[in-house]
């Protein structure tokens, strides 16, 4: 069969922020409180009365090169070959949370429940039954998209071909599988480095 | 389950259907249900199997955009939902609020049996009971009312099938209020003085400009997801341009293409400056004003007079010239349309606010037009909240009107009957409600009939248990944004228990037999209802009459034509919902048949309101001004107030509120992020932490409503705890605490043309502590 290669983009044009994916993926994948998969970041920038919003969906990048894997002492997450989804396995992690460290967007946890290392897996049993990973299906405007990037026809690649996009750190060389598009992401008010990422509370 | 293997298995699509059919064959007595999931388009698995799961459409009540989802059980239980991709409206999609109602079914503090209270009111001592001795003592309770003073108050939060059918046989001879707190606002009175007709359908999907008065659309609305869909596709792909008005950089404001921050309460005067721009560069729609309108066009000119730029500029802080602008854009850039929300309902002038809104949409002959601003179509399936004349019906009342009353001592309640409502905490002058609730000698008997142990319900004489929406019949027709009528149905994803049949005398119905175990003895309002109607012996023909709620559906829906012919019932039941097929969408329905005005058109002028001694045409209302040093308040809706307080993902993302405050007002009071402000308005106090922005209008603290709970639950209340849930012992959120509870600092003030609570324009002092 012929490998596929799963990638998502983001239309940051459609993205309202209002965290339903990261709720629709707490309950596809029963993420305990406290930790999440997927979620918003919001900032605000300008001064008063010129203000604006932006909103930027982070979830795992399931990059080409994941320093993730690389770190992993007991090769418990891999980057299957079939998809290129970078996923744990939940039998042999042991906890260490080296990976954690590790990944430059910091989109690991520790699952307070289980004690093992958990994050996005592209919702992996729904895309092997043909369904799009929760999170797409429950996003009120459609601003997901998913599919093969080996096959043209599929909703991620056909926007990819006719959209420029961009994904988070490429410096790091992490070649990243989360695309956005829309709006430039550079010159959005998320500062560079870590911080970006903290998960913020609605006001 | 049908097949299973253990083996790794990659299914096309097709064979996936043909064992998700296989299965829902073998699923014993789900056989009905189960080739939904089919028809649907699979839309769920079992992480551990792969297998389909059961789909059972439904419809969601958390908001009034009442959208159709599916939900999904494994093994048994509520597995998750997801949006219904037959309904027209939402085409699939859900938002937070709707996926977060799996925590509201599972919620391990859901109250599971009617308790009677052995301490004093709010003591928190209870006894459980059986439903027997609960009707028993509602009965008795309500047959007290004979011959004494007070009367029967009736308080939903949801809507009832069958509240308006039962109430006059509940009554025993008393006056009844019905307080209804979907019915009721300035803005459904506005449009109904206005065009005849409900609340109007903006029909973004291929507006061009769109002005936004004080909505919030990217974080609630009551059309939300179909209408946020449609508002993004609009911008995203038709190049609509999004303009919003709001004191505050609301979710919609901060992504909108144009933010301008006006003074609270001065929405009325935009919009008429604007119109008058309109009219007098020539730009306005002749032909409909003087054909369809009952206005002339020197009238309007004349009246519209006053409402210049410079006095816009001077009293709302747009600049007069960006003002031209958009109005002129308005004007030429079309299809456009302009819409309103609760920061312009929800204020003392709300009814004419909302009236000058509209003359903005009718000025550029925007009524009814692909793009703009349309009647609502739907069937007619409720009785109408105001009769033909615009008057509101004696027994509806605000909440606000009668506590208002009780708090003043001048109003004795015998029975205060109460669904999934929770004044003691979400009503103005919150602290003397619950005073009012607390003392027998106001409200005689409290009964409270609840899914969670809400302030309210801690206070009751009577706890019931009532059914979640998913274990309920229900039936709606919310206003179409494809503008075809449609019906969505509401049906028990888990069935209430087989004990509703036996207390309304009936025979259980074996043909429905539960999907799901049901939680507890929860029972719902319907059943409670017929359950007391049959037993106060007042109103037996009625119960024999609806005997259950799903044969008065079967009845509701010989209002809707062509259903029948489709399969009925049985095909809603399948599908969740129904429009007719092949309809297409007609627009300026008005010119065959007028408007549904006394006149047959567009009553600009409103011999209703002349009557009352209110202005005839749309007028500017200046609200309180905030003398020096004093702010307006705008307690908004949030993700902090909406939804269930006790649904952990969402109390997870949104539990505390924190008092917005203008970067520049913070330097002068010396406030820095997280430090606590005091608000006191009139005396009453509560202290808010605060959050520096640079998104709020200087004059204005905004903070959002419904925050500060003591009572639902450990979620709401941020509180670890034990329990079967894993997540009970992990809520992180307790050292930022459940929030403020603002309410009580929003005194009792009504919009006098509508009878609502105007929520907005309190005028509060703040210093910092």
């Amino acid at each position: 069969m012929k490998s596929k290669r799963y990638a998502m983009a983001i239309d940051l044009n459609r993205c309202i922020g209002c965290d339903s994916c990261a709720v629709a993926c707490k309950m596809e994948n029963e993420v305990p409180v406290g930790v999440w998969r997927i979620w918003v970041n919001r900032r605000e920038a300008g001064t008063y009365p010129r203000v604006r919003r932006a909103v930027l969906p982070v979830l795992c990048n399931h990059c080409e090169n994941p320093v993730c894997v690389y770190v992993c002492p007991v090769k418990a997450t891999y980057r299957r070959k079939e998809d290129g989804v970078v996923v744990v396995d939940p039998h042999l992690c042991i906890g260490c949370k080296i990976c954690m460290v590790a990944c430059p967007y910091q989109m690991r946890y520790l699952d307070p429940v289980k004690r093992v290392a958990q994050k996005c897996d592209f919702c992996l049993h729904r895309v092997q039954a043909g369904l799009n990973p929760a999170c797409v299906d429950a996003c009120p405007t459609g601003a997901m998209y998913f599919g093969d990037l080996m096959d043209p026809a599929s909703p991620v690649a056909r926007l990819l071909s006719e959209r420029p996009s961009q994904s988070l750190k490429v410096s790091y060389g992490t070649n990243p599988q989360v695309f956005y598009v829309g709006k430039d992401i550079s010159v959005l008010p998320f500062e560079k480095g870590g911080s970006i990422y903290d998960k913020r509370e609605k006001g | 389950m049908g097949r299973s293997s253990s083996r790794r298995v990659h299914w096309t699509r097709r064979e996936f259907l043909r064992v998700a059919l296989g299965s829902a064959v073998g699923g014993a007595g789900l056989v009905h249900f189960s080739r939904v999931a089919d028809a649907l388009g699979m839309r769920e698995v079992s992480r551990f199997t792969g297998l389909p799961l059961d789909a059972f459409p439904t419809t969601c009540t958390l908001c009034r955009a009442r959208c159709g989802i599916l939900g999904f059980l494994h093994n048994g239980r509520l597995r998750g939902l997801l949006g219904n991709p037959n309904d027209p409206n939402s085409r699939g999609r859900i938002c937070i609020r709707g996926l977060a109602g799996i925590n509201i079914q599972e919620d391990s503090e859901r109250i599971l049996y009617p308790m009677i209270r052995t301490g004093r009111r709010g003591e928190g001592r209870w006894k459980r009971i059986t439903w027997d001795e609960a009707l028993v003592h509602v009965v008795r309770a309500l047959q007290g009312l004979h011959g004494k003073r007070g009367e029967l108050i009736v308080h939903e939060g949801q809507r009832g099938l069958l509240t308006q059918e039962l109430l006059q046989s509940l009554s025993v001879g008393r006056d009844v209020f019905h307080l209804d707190g979907e019915a009721l606002s300035s803005s459904e009175l506005a449009h109904r003085l206005t065009w005849g007709a409900g609340r109007g359908v903006p029909d973004v999907s291929r507006a061009k400009t769109i002005l936004n008065f004080g909505s919030n659309p990217y974080d609630h609305h009551e059309l939300f997801v179909p209408f946020v869909q449609r508002l993004v596709e609009a911008r995203v792909t038709g190049g609509a341009k999004l303009i919003t008005f709001d004191p505050r950089l609301s979710e919609t404001a901060g992504l909108s293409d144009e933010w301008h921050p006006l003074t609270p309460g001065t929405d009325g005067l935009v919009a008429l400056a604007m119109a008058k721009v309109i009219v007098e560069s020539g730009l306005h729609d002749r032909a409909f004003i003087q054909g369809w309108t009952n206005c002339s066009e020197e009238r309007l000119r004349q009246h519209l007079s006053p409402y210049t730029l410079e006095r816009a500029q001077r009293e709302s802080g747009i600049d007069g010239q960006e003002l031209r602008r958009i109005a002129l854009d308005f004007a030429a850039r079309r299809p456009s349309v302009a819409f309103a929300g609760d920061g312009v309902s929800l204020q003392a002038s709300g009814t004419m606010t909302e009236r000058c809104i509209l003359l903005l949409n009718a000025v550029v002959g925007n009524i009814d037009q692909p793009g703009g601003y349309c009647l609502p179509r739907r069937f007619p399936l409720e009785g109408a909240d105001l009769d033909a004349g615009g008057q509101r019906r004696a027994t509806r009342l605000d909440a606000a009107e009668i506590f208002r009353e009780l708090i003043d001592g001048s109003r004795k309640v015998g029975v205060y009957l109460s669904f999934m409502t929770n004044p003691a905490h979400a009503l103005p002058q919150g602290d003397e409600v619950r005073k009012a609730l607390e003392d027998e000698g106001r409200v005689g008997n409290l009964l409270v009939m609840d899914t969670h142990m809400s302030e309210t319900a801690a206070l009751a004489d009577l706890v019931l248990p009532a059914a979640t929406y998913l274990e309920s019949w229900g039936l709606e027709s919310r206003p179409s944004l494809e503008m075809v009528p449609f019906v969505g149905l509401r049906q028990p994803i888990v069935a209430p228990v087989p004990e509703a049949e036996r207390l309304k005398g009936a025979r259980i119905n074996r043909l429905d037999k539960p999907a799901l175990r049901p939680r507890g003895e929860a029972l719902s309002w319907e059943d409670f209802l017929l359950g007391v109607v049959w037993r106060l012996g007042s109103g037996s023909e009625k119960v024999a009459e609806l005997r259950d709620p799903k044969a008065y559906i079967e009845k509701l829906l010989e209002r809707v034509p062509g259903i029948e012919r489709e399969g009925g019932l049985g095909a809603l039941r399948r599908k969740g919902v129904w429009s007719e097929p092949g309809t297409r969408p007609r627009f300026r329905s008005f010119e065959s048949s007028g408007f549904p005005t006394a006149s047959g058109r567009l009553e600009i002028v409103s011999q209703a309101l002349e009557e009352g001694g209110a202005p005839p045409l749309p007028s500017y209302l200046p609200p309180e001004k905030a003398a020096a040093g004093s702010f307006v308040l705008i307690p908004f809706c949030g993700l902090s107030s909406e939804g269930h307080p006790n649904a952990k993902w969402l109390r997870e993302l949104a539990h505390e509120n924190r008092a917005w405050v203008n970067e520049a007002t913070a330097r002068e009071l010396g406030l820095a992020e997280g430090d606590c402000i005091e608000l006191d308005s009139r005396g009453k106090r509560a202290i808010a932490k605060v959050h520096i922005t640079q998104g709020v209008h200087p004059g204005v603290v905004a903070i959002s409503r419904g925050s500060g709970h003591w009572g639902y639950g450990h979620f709401a209340r941020g509180k670890p705890f034990k329990a079967s849930d894993p997540d009970s012992h992990l809520i992180w959120w307790e050292r930022h605490g459940a929030g403020v509870h603002i309410e009580p600092l929003i005194p009792i003030r009504l919009d006098p043309l509508s009878g609502a609570q105007a929520w907005m324009g309190t005028v509060v002092k703040a210093r910092k502590v």
